[in-house]
């Protein structure tokens, strides 16, 4: 009797490659996957490894993973083109509930990389509107250089309100937005927590910051949701390394809401 | 569920039998105690009756290192496996334990590891009750329960075996050196002496010493040799990595390798950032893992208090020790 081994992977083929910064590119796969917003699949390059992507888009038909070259895998990615294929499993994790967030609006933060998750939840409000009120946009890049998305950026600003800084701008470039942080734009502008949701996810730091923010601003620990990042290796909560005190990151997270987690000590 | 009764002369016989159809594994005397593969009448002289094993059962059923599938290029498939019939023999409670936890570990209801179910289920689980625990040991605090399918308690010139399950009464009866037998198993067989050594106390409370800096007197001491993790019947972390073909580098295996939560890699991210750099921290993980995060999800710690991570760690580190003093 074969067994059911959920380790092995199947061959996804690259469909679109799109280069956005120096660092950081989106590959669109021809893989049709019901998932959540915010979870992730695991990709594999053989003879290289396997490494956690977040999902990044939200469509029935294919699947859109936003990828920064840190490491041998995510490098060995890049070096695909078009047409190519690579491995995936998934999609594993808890991504952000949607249904509870049904009639709420939704205040979404990301800094960097971070942003890719939070992509997939600007995409699920876009195909059913009507079932969120407000969408407030806050994202943060390092430079304009570094800013990911730009042609979705335009839809988002015709649809939401987008909220766009970057920490500083060496070479001057033009951009619509600010220099700055984005925690001060989160800062001036006027919302509370009524019938709100903020979604975070960013390097720990801004995380940090935010809910410290978001805590002034009067919201409640549980409308606050945020994205932790560990090393993954088997996705399905078995081989211990993402643990952050006794919680599965891959299995229990990678999105937990805020009271959750916020007396863990490493989180 | 009925007992039987195994005569000591008529051990050979019972060998004999069980090894047509099935590995027999048993606790093997060599330099060091480890469970090997009994394969010959003369190996039965070297079966450690009496002291805990040194090496734990765990590498049965989770290798050191193991494929997990093939890889062409951009193909992946499936490792045939095919485990053979095995019994496991001659299990401490701490051990028979050890294997429940991990059962709880990696077979749930969302995902089931498939080369551990295969061998689980293919397995046969034959303990031996221990009579005395020695200083490391301290099974008595740990609520160990009954988990085994057959259970020899040692009389005289005999071995009085309780069945558990079903699938333990099924193999005793088709054993014919086993013989049903009337006599119970009473309260002073199941007595273990010299196996409580930890504060209960303390061990439920240990979410509170989190912060508390006795842990560097032993993480101090701490030399990262990841003894604790190998020699723990319980601890089943692992990684993954890929083994090319040296010849067609694009074809090769991807591995399963036994992994220790106290080296600094196995925290370690793409950009080189580790979330447990610090050696007390990586020391704390282990125990706190084993004494409270498992707890938190199943209810049972996942320490079943057999102390080799003590008795096998190069430095005899006793964190027991220090959790009692906190």
């Amino acid at each position: 009797m074969a067994k059911d081994n959920i380790y092995v992977p199947t061959p996804a083929k690259i469909i679109d490659y799109v280069i956005e910064s120096g660092d950081t590119f989106s590959i669109k796969l021809d893989v049709k996957m019901e998932h959540d917003p915010g979870q992730f699949v695991m990709c594999s390059i053989p003879g290289i490894g396997e490494s956690a992507i977040s999902i990044c888009s939200f469509s029935r038909d294919y699947l859109e993973l936003n990828i920064r070259e840190v490491g041998n895998v995510t490098n060995a990615i890049s070096r695909l083109k078009k047409d190519d294929s690579l491995l995936i499993r998934g999609p594993y994790g808890h991504g952000y509930p949607m249904d509870d967030f049904k009639d709420n609006s939704i205040v979404i933060i990301g800094g960097g990389s971070g942003v890719a998750p939070l992509k997939g939840i600007i995409e699920y409000v876009d195909t059913r509107r009507s079932d969120f009120k407000y969408i407030d946009i806050f994202i943060g890049y390092r430079t304009p250089e570094d800013i990911l998305f730009k042609k979705q950026l335009k839809s988002w600003k015709t649809n939401h309100k987008v909220h766009l800084s970057v920490d500083k701008n060496p070479n001057k470039t033009k951009f619509d937005g600010k220099v700055g942080f984005v925690t001060e734009l989160l800062k001036q502008s006027d919302f509370d927590n009524k019938g709100r949701i903020a979604v975070i996810c960013g390097p720990p730091i801004m995380i940090k910051f935010v809910v410290g923010i978001l805590k002034d601003k009067g919201f409640n620990e549980d409308q606050i949701f945020v994205s932790a990042e560990r090393m993954m290796q088997c996705g399905v909560g078995f081989c211990g390394h993402c643990m952050i005190n006794g919680k599965y990151c891959c299995k229990d997270g990678p999105v937990f809401r805020y009271d959750e987690i916020k007396d863990l000590p490493e989180k | 569920m009925s007992n039987y009764v195994l005569q000591k002369e008529e051990f050979s016989a019972f060998f004999s039998q069980v090894s047509e159809n099935y590995d027999f594994i048993a606790p093997i005397k060599g330099k060091e105690t480890s469970f090997e593969k009994v394969t010959n009448d003369d190996m039965l002289n070297l079966i450690e009756w009496d002291e805990l094993p040194l090496f734990p059962i765990k590498h049965f059923f989770q290798p050191k290192d193991e494929p997990i599938f093939k890889y062409d290029k951009t193909t992946a498939k499936d490792v045939n496996s095919k485990p053979r019939k095995t019994v496991l023999f001659g299990l401490r409670l701490c051990d028979l334990n050890a294997i429940h936890h991990r059962d709880m570990a990696l077979m749930n209801e969302d995902f089931t590891d498939p080369f551990y179910k295969e061998r689980r289920e293919n397995s046969i689980l034959i303990g031996l009750h221990c009579k005395k625990g020695d200083e490391y040991c301290f099974c008595g605090d740990m609520d160990l329960h009954d988990f085994f399918d057959l259970m020899l308690y040692e009389h005289d010139e005999c071995f009085i075996i309780e069945t558990k399950t079903d699938k333990g009464l099924k193999f005793a009866k088709k054993i014919t050196a086993l013989d049903r037998t009337d006599k119970a198993i009473h309260a002073n067989d199941r007595i273990t002496e010299n196996n409580t050594r930890i504060d209960k106390e303390k061990m439920n409370k240990i979410a509170d010493f989190f912060t508390s800096e006795k842990w560097e007197e032993g993480s101090k001491l701490c030399l990262s040799c990841t003894a604790c993790n190998m020699l723990c019947p319980s601890c089943y972390c692992f990684e993954f990595t890929d083994e090319p073909e040296l010849v067609l580098l694009h074809k090769g295996q991807r591995m399963r390798n036994i992994s220790s939560c106290q080296l600094k890699c196995f925290t370690r991210v793409a950009g080189d950032f580790v979330f447990r750099k610090e050696k007390n921290d990586r020391f704390k993980h282990r125990i706190y893992h084993q004494l409270q995060y498992f707890k938190e999800k199943h209810g049972v710690t996942l320490c079943v208090g057999c102390g080799r991570c003590i008795r096998g760690c190069p430095k005899r580190i006793d964190w027991v020790d220090i959790l009692n003093k906190m």
